[in-house]
């Protein structure tokens, strides 16, 4: 069996500005893989990621940092912050009609003594122009994290597919 | 994609070195790791391969890296001909832990250099987030069976190292 544990699919079929994904981090696992796939959107949109704690309540303090890596052909740039309200662009961008890929990687969620912390990489287009980011993350609270939001931040995500894995150690 | 655990490791008291060993195969195998802490504040988190088992301090590896910080402006970083590669610095308060996942290539190869991926993050002693991207290589071309972390100074006093077959 491997150790590579699907926990949750949550398939969006309709047009939605935000995705919940509840109860998927636990004391079963310490790190988590994302998958994002089949996704499509009403125009190019940027997929941003909150985090939800154990309450159900969606984290939007100004605790999260991230530094983020954007790859253009019209030229490398970086986006970065330590104190916001979201991890900006934490599953990249979406293309409209022609969609996106991202995989990203939870640490410790569950833990209340760690911050969470992540890491995603994702690859999709603006206009014309291929683009790619390499992302890191972190929440700066040691509250339990059990989930996680995908937000959009105009428009609608009209499809995509979210595969939540956990890196079963034993 | 699936994994399959070959060794872990979970360090609860200090130690010099976490060893993973079992690459016996031609197939990519993943590193993960969290929580690392070392007992020494702002130092690196290193990594070496191992042959038959014993780490490898030669000075044959090469490296290239983006590091991202959310601090200041991002830098590139590499080196060649190096006796260990440092993965980014972290602290030793509350929170400031390192974390990562690195793929492993060729290291069954008898004639093939060894090649990692890596990708991690860490809350360093200033504190500020940052990470790197980017790769490594060992120039020598003869088996690896696994690989090797320790502090570039110091013990490492907690996390849990996980070699996984990738399958």
């Amino acid at each position: 069996m491997s150790n590579l544990r699907l926990l949750n699919q949550t398939t969006v079929s309709s047009a939605v500005t935000t995705v919940n994904i509840t109860d998927v981090f636990s004391a079963d696992y310490d790190i988590y893989k994302i998958v994002l796939s089949n996704t499509t959107a009403s125009a190019t949109v940027d997929l941003d990621l909150r985090f939800i704690n154990s309450s159900g309540s969606v984290i939007s303090s100004s605790d999260y940092a991230y530094a983020n890596q954007r790859l253009r052909q019209s030229g490398f740039n970086e986006l970065k912050s330590q104190s916001d309200t979201d991890i900006q662009l934490g599953f990249g961008q979406v293309a409209n009609a022609l969609g996106s890929g991202a995989v990203s990687y939870v640490f410790n969620p569950f833990s209340s003594s760690s911050y969470t912390f992540y890491i995603m990489q994702n690859e999709t287009l603006s206009g014309t122009e291929h683009r790619g980011f390499k992302l890191i993350g972190a929440l700066k609270q040691v509250n339990s994290i059990t989930g996680f939001q995908a937000v959009v931040g105009a428009d609608t995500l009209t499809s995509a597919t979210f595969k939540t894995y956990g890196l079963r150690v034993d | 994609m699936g994994l399959v655990q070959v060794a872990t490791n979970t360090v609860s008291s200090a130690v010099s070195g976490v060893i993973l060993t079992g690459i016996d195969s031609d197939d990519v195998y993943m590193v993960a790791f969290n929580n690392v802490v070392g007992a020494t504040n702002n130092v690196g988190l290193q990594i070496q391969l191992t042959k038959s088992g014993t780490a490898q301090s030669d000075s044959e590896y090469d490296y290239a890296y983006k590091n991202l910080r959310t601090d200041t402006t991002f830098s590139d970083t590499s080196g060649t001909n190096q006796t260990a590669i440092s993965l980014g610095n972290t602290g030793t308060a509350t929170s400031e832990s390192s974390q990562g996942i690195i793929y492993l290539y060729n290291f069954n190869s008898s004639s093939e250099y060894s090649f990692f991926t890596n990708e991690t993050c860490h809350f360093n002693a200033t504190p500020f987030l940052t990470g790197a991207q980017g790769g490594i290589m060992h120039t020598v071309a003869s088996a690896s069976d696994g690989v090797n972390f320790k502090m570039s100074s110091g013990n490492i006093d907690s996390g849990t190292f996980t070699l996984f077959k990738v399958i």
